[in-house]
C-alpha cells in the first residue's frame, strides 16, 4: 500500500505546481510509471479518488502512462525489452543494466480552458 | 485542454533525505544495511544469530522498524547492542527521514555496522531508499518459492538475498533449483546464502561477507 504515501508525494507536487501557475482547480493530472516500480495503477486510482475530495484537484482525473523495462547488455551493445523483470540478454543470457522502466514522476498538468468543447460544438453546426 | 508540463519524481523528497543519509554514513565509515523480508520470515531470529557471531569483532546497532509493537527491539536489545525503534504508526515501509531522526540516538563515530530491520513487508520497503550501502532481502523457505515471480522488485534491488529456515527443507515442497533460477534471471549478480538461524548454519559465511564489504568500504574511502 505504498501507493497511498506516493499519491501524497504526488498531490504534495501538483498542488504546489498548481500555486505556482496560480491555478484553483486542474482536471487532469499525468504521471509516467515505469513497470519495474512495482505501482499498483488500480491502487493508484482508487487513493487518487480518495485524496482529491475537497481539492483543487476534486473534478481531475489521473492519467497513468506506463514506461516499459528496457534493459542494455554492453558485451553485445543490445538493447531490449525487459520481459517483467527478467534482466538476462536474450543473445548472450548475461545481466543486463536497466535503462528504462524505473521512472515514477508526474510528468503534467491540463487544464479545461473550453477549447475542445468550442471545436465540438463547431462539429456540430457544421453538420 | 491546455497542458502544463512538469517532470517532477514522486520519490524526490525521499531521494533526497536518502541522499544525505548516505553522505553522513561515509563520514562515519559505517557499513549500513537495509533488511527487507515479509512477517516470518526470520529477519529478528537471523540478526540474533548474526549479531552473536559479530558483535566481539564489530560494533553495531540495529534501528528496527516496526508497525507498533517494541517487540523486536526487545529482542535485539537483549544481545546486547543498542537499538533504536521506529514505530511506522500503521505505515508499511520506513522512509529516509525516519532513518535520520533515528540517527540523533546513536553515536556514530563508535560504530561499524548499522543494521536498519524495515518493516515486515516485501512490496513498499523495496521503493523508498534509505541511504543504505545494500539491501538484503531475507526470505524463507516455508514462503514458497513462487515468492521472486510475485515480488520481483525486490530481488532485483537487492545486493544479498538470505534464504531461511533451511533446516525445514525436508518438510517443505520448496524446489530450489527453480526458486534460484527465478532469483538469478531477474538479479544475476545477487550474493546468496541459506542458512538456518536455529541451527547456526550459514551464519559464519553470511558474517564473513558482511565484514569484507565493511572493510572493502573503509578501503574505498581511505
Ligand atoms: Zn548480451
Amino acid at each position: 500500500m505504498h501507493e497511498l504515501s506516493l499519491m501524497q508525494s504526488i498531490f504534495e507536487i501538483v498542488e504546489a505546481e498548481m500555486k505556482a501557475h496560480g491555478l484553483a482547480h486542474i482536471d487532469l493530472v499525468k504521471i509516467k510509471v515505469g513497470e519495474l516500480t512495482a505501482v499498483e495503477g488500480a491502487s493508484m486510482q482508487f487513493a487518487f479518488e480518495v485524496l482529491k475530495k475537497g481539492t483543487g484537484l476534486e473534478n481531475a482525473r489521473l492519467e497513468i502512462e506506463y514506461v516499459p523495462g528496457v534493459a542494455y547488455c554492453a558485451k553485445c551493445d543490445l538493447r531490449y525489452l525487459m520481459e517483467g523483470y527478467r534482466i538476462i540478454c536474450p543473445q548472450c543470457g548475461r545481466g543486463g543494466r536497466i535503462i528504462a522502466g524505473k521512472e515514477l514522476y508526474v510528468d503534467s498538468l491540463g487544464v479545461d480552458d473550453g477549447e475542445e468543447n468550442k471545436n465540438c460544438q463547431k462539429c456540430i453546426k457544421g453538420q | 485542454m491546455k497542458k502544463i508540463k512538469i517532470v517532477k519524481s514522486v520519490l524526490k523528497a525521499n531521494d533526497r533525505v536518502s541522499e544525505q543519509n548516505r553522505q553522513i554514513f561515509d563520514q562515519h565509515n559505517l557499513l549500513v544495511m537495509n533488511v527487507i523480508g515479509s512477517p516470518g520470515a526470520g529477519k529478528t531470529t537471523l540478526l540474533e544469530g548474526l549479531i552473536k557471531r559479530v558483535k566481539d569483532r564489530l560494533k553495531i546497532a540495529v534501528i528496527e522498524g516496526d508497525i507498533f509493537t517494541i517487540r523486536d527491539a526487545k529482542r535485539i536489545e537483549a544481545c546486547g547492542v543498542d537499538v533504536v525503534q521506529i514505530n511506522t504508526g500503521g505505515g508499511c515501509h520506513l522512509d529516509a527521514v525516519m532513518v535520520q531522526e533515528a540517527l540523533e540516538n546513536l553515536n556514530l563515530n563508535k560504530l561499524d555496522l548499522l543494521v536498519i530491520e524495515n518493516v515486515g513487508n516485501l512490496v513498499c520497503p523495496a521503493a523508498f531508499n534509505l541511504g543504505e550501502d545494500f539491501k538484503m532481502v531475507v526470505m524463507s523457505i516455508t514462503e514458497g518459492d513462487d515468492k521472486p515471480e510475485k515480488y520481483p522488485r525486490i530481488f532485483q534491488e537487492s545486493k544479498v538475498l538470505v534464504v531461511t529456515k533451511i533446516d525445514l527443507l525436508k518438510y517443505n515442497q520448496f524446489d530450489m533449483e527453480r526458486f534460484l533460477n527465478e532469483v538469478k534471471g531477474i538479479q544475476p549478480d545477487i550474493e546468496i546464502f541459506k542458512v538456518s538461524s536455529i541451527k547456526g548454519e550459514g551464519l559464519d559465511e553470511l558474517v564473513e561477507w558482511i565484514i569484507k564489504q565493511l572493510e572493502v568500504k573503509k578501503s574505498m574511502s581511505a
